[in-house]
């Protein structure tokens, strides 16, 4: 657990491109949240190493979303029951249902689909709520910790050893 | 743009992939091995093991060797035991979630073995503890003679003493009412005079005739009390007539009914003869009677594998929204209509070629399928003899069609011919063991199955058969006599039909062994019937001679009332002239 904190903190006091951890973070979610052995975590995970995300990031958004996908469950089978059981968009999924993909994807399931239908609609809000998040964390608490005791008090703390024994850890690159 | 890509990244990703598709190739067959094991076990109830699974990729394939399936209502037995067995998969349905096997080859399939450990997975009832029943001593009941397997009939002094007999409930109650009557007609004749106070009167209206006209206040008083004697006689008579007539009816119908009941032992015998001996019984339908468990154990032995092959291939649930047991984390397929529908699973052409007791056989299955309402294919399957070492010809042909919503329509007609038989057990009842040494049979079975009813005919011809004396009780007439019979009969035919529902099946057996059998043990029956009847008739003598002659002391008790009533009337009559 105190690894984890020393690594997000890590990541967040770097100098690693904001839109990188908060691009990260959503990727996690959209993994997280859905069945990990859905099709489109393929795609995600090809994101996730070509694109230059933040891999600390994802790793550990990736769990905590995976955690709270499992409370969710329910309500991610009622949402996918209602859409995919809506009359005027039975055609839709009905084209869906007739490609290889899908069967892939299982997008059929109640579960599938309603999981990835939350995720794909927080996708956007998240990477810019925490792009936006991380910046004023970095332009406003950051250089305010820096400035004050506390940080002073930190660094004789165990956790802030942890931290500086991870360094290297993560990052953009 | 270099900013935002990381080639290294695309490098990971496909190692990544390649890595879990190598993971995957490895173990693929250890993968479905234990899918193979546990999905079957659990369709089947009872283990299903595969000792090693091969995976071709080009054409994709997968071979199985020995593959066993447990019987569930016998754990220590396989099903099927296959050597090998081995298919085709079309790869792109696979992707589609589609399981299509365009062709499966099942080697030296064989059915019956016996396994290492017992496939048991759960506590399912054995045949064992499901037919045990409870027995009660407290509830004994005599049973009757139908089986005619059994000569013996139930003891007499056990039917006589436990049965309500007609001849003592007629004793008791004319017992009681002659106990009322008595008491009543004791209590009558103390208000009535007797003879001695009835000559009384005679002196009494002697006296008062006796009459001094000269005193005429006397001679009108004494008037007076002759006219109230006589009156007062009058009525003593008119009393004690009343008495006799009313007597003498109810003395008679007591002696109607004494005369009725020394019939009554007559008419107890004949219901008890009826009811537990049934000599009429005893000789019909003799090939039901030691036929019909064995076939009844098989029939419903077959009824068990058509119920679990027809819960296999139930249609599933397609409707949307039914989601009362939903697992939290596998949700609901919610299915669409397909462009071009085939069932999720379908397996083309099997091909089985089997060792069993008769001989091989070789055996094709068609367009097995979990949805023939999409497929519109019925399950076909034909197996012919090959190499036969009993029979000189074997041919079983089927289908299972459910190619229309909630109508099944199935069907298998098994014929066999020259089958060589060695120890056939016809019947396993202890008191009638009936088994063929040698013979030969010619086998035809064609059954039906429409929307749940049952329309089977087996029908079986013996031939050049030899009974065995196995188990021959010589102390049993019967069973000695039917022995002799059968050892004569070279040949015979048995018909069984089977009807109704598979939850209520209706056996009906008919064998030309029936008027043979019949007309033999007729005789033997018979003899045995009446020395029984014998028997019977004088338990019954003997239990109600006692009630019977206490009925006649009884009666004989009134008799003397009668007397006295006899000479009042006698005493009243001679005073007749005086009123």
């Amino acid at each position: 657990m105190l690894k984890m904190i020393a690594k997000l903190l890590k990541v967040l006091n770097s100098e690693t491109d904001p839109m990188q951890i908060s691009l990260a973070l959503g990727f996690a979610m959209v993994a997280g949240l859905t069945p990990v052995g859905s099709l489109h975590n393929l795609l995600i995970l090809f994101l996730v190493l070509f694109l230059r995300v933040n891999l600390v990031t994802f790793v550990l958004g990736f769990g905590f979303f995976s955690g709270i996908a499992f409370l969710l469950d329910p309500i991610f089978h009622l949402i996918g029951r209602e859409i995919l059981t809506w009359s005027s968009l039975n055609g839709f999924w009905t084209t869906l249902y007739n490609t290889t993909f899908w069967k892939l994807e299982k997008g059929y399931n109640t579960i599938v689909a309603g999981s990835l239908l939350i995720s794909l609609i927080f996708f956007f809000p998240v990477v810019i709520f925490s792009r936006i998040s991380i910046n004023k964390y970095r332009d406003h608490i950051l250089k305010w910790v820096q400035k004050t005791r506390l940080l002073k008090l930190l660094k004789a703390n165990k956790l802030y050893q942890v931290y500086q024994s991870l360094s290297g850890v993560g990052g953009g690159s | 743009m270099s900013k935002w890509i990381r080639w290294s990244g695309l490098i990971a990703f496909l190692l990544l992939t390649a890595l879990i598709a190598t993971f995957y190739i490895l173990f693929a067959d250890s993968l479905i091995k234990n899918a193979i094991e546990k999905k079957g076990t659990e369709i089947n109830g009872a283990s299903v093991d595969v000792a090693e699974v091969d995976i071709s990729l080009f054409p994709l394939g997968i071979s199985l060797s020995g593959l066993q399936i447990t019987d569930p209502d016998e754990p220590i037995t396989n099903i099927v035991d296959a050597a090998k067995v081995a298919m085709h998969l079309d790869f792109y349905q696979l992707l589609n979630r589609k399981l299509i096997i365009s062709d499966v080859i099942m080697e030296k399939v064989q059915t019956g073995t016996q396994r290492v450990i017992s496939g048991k997975i759960d506590k399912r009832p054995t045949k064992e503890s499901s037919d045990s029943s409870p027995s009660s001593e407290s509830q004994k009941t005599i049973e009757p003679a139908s089986n005619p397997t059994k000569m013996d009939l139930p003891d007499v002094n056990e039917i006589v003493s436990q049965e309500q007999l007609q001849t003592i409930e007629q004793i008791d109650a004319l017992s009681a009412d002659i106990q009322a009557a008595e008491i009543r007609w004791k209590s009558d004749l103390e208000n009535l005079p007797n003879s001695e106070e009835l000559k009384k009167y005679k002196d009494i209206i002697s006296d008062l005739k006796k009459v001094d006209y000269k005193d005429l206040k006397n001679a009108k008083k004494k008037l007076k009390e002759l006219a109230k004697t006589t009156n007062q006689l009058k009525n003593d008579f008119t009393e004690i007539r009343k008495m006799s007539d009313d007597f003498s009816e109810t003395y008679d119908s007591f002696k109607s009914r004494q005369e009725l009941l020394r019939r009554a032992p007559q008419e107890d015998l004949t219901r008890l003869k009826a009811k537990y001996g049934s000599p009429g019984l005893m000789t019909e339908e003799f090939s039901k009677q030691i036929l019909g468990p064995s076939l009844s154990a098989k029939i419903d032995k077959a009824i068990t594998g058509y119920r679990r092959i027809d819960k296999l291939l139930s249609s599933r649930n397609r409707t949307k929204g039914d989601d009362s047991k939903v697992d939290r984390s596998k949700g609901v397929d919610i299915r669409f209509e397909e462009v071009d529908p085939i069932p999720d699973l379908l397996i083309q052409l099997v091909s089985i070629s089997a060792f069993t007791s008769i001989g091989t056989l070789a055996g094709q299955i068609t367009d097995i399928s979990d949805d023939q309402v999409i497929y519109q294919h019925p399950i076909r399957f034909t197996f012919n003899g090959d190499e036969l070492n009993q029979a000189s010809e074997l041919n079983v042909v089927g289908k299972i069609d459910r190619t229309q919503p909630d109508i099944s329509s199935d069907s298998i007609h098994v014929k066999i011919e020259d089958y060589l038989i060695k120890g056939l057990t016809l019947s396993e009842s202890s008191d009638m063991p009936i088994s063929i040494e040698t013979g030969k049979a010619d086998i035809d079975i064609s059954c039906v199955l429409e929307d749940g009813r049952l329309q089977s005919e087996i029908r079986i011809d013996f031939g050049s058969v030899q009974f065995s004396d196995q188990g021959l009780d010589n102390s049993n007439e019967l069973n000695r006599t039917v022995h002799t019979v059968l050892r004569d009969i070279p040949s015979f035919q048995i018909r069984v039909t089977v009807t109704g529902t598979l939850d209520n099946p209706k056996t009906s057996v008919e064998s030309d062994l029936d008027e043979l059998l019949k007309a033999a043990t007729t005789k033997v029956l018979e003899d045995k019937s009446k020395s029984w009847e014998k028997d019977l008739e004088s338990a019954l003598a003997t239990q109600v001679s006692t009630p019977l002659s206490e009925i006649d002391d009884q009666i004989n008790g009134v008799d003397a009332i009668k007397k006295d009533l006899e000479d009042r009337l006698k005493s009243a009559e001679k005073l007749k002239s005086y009123f």
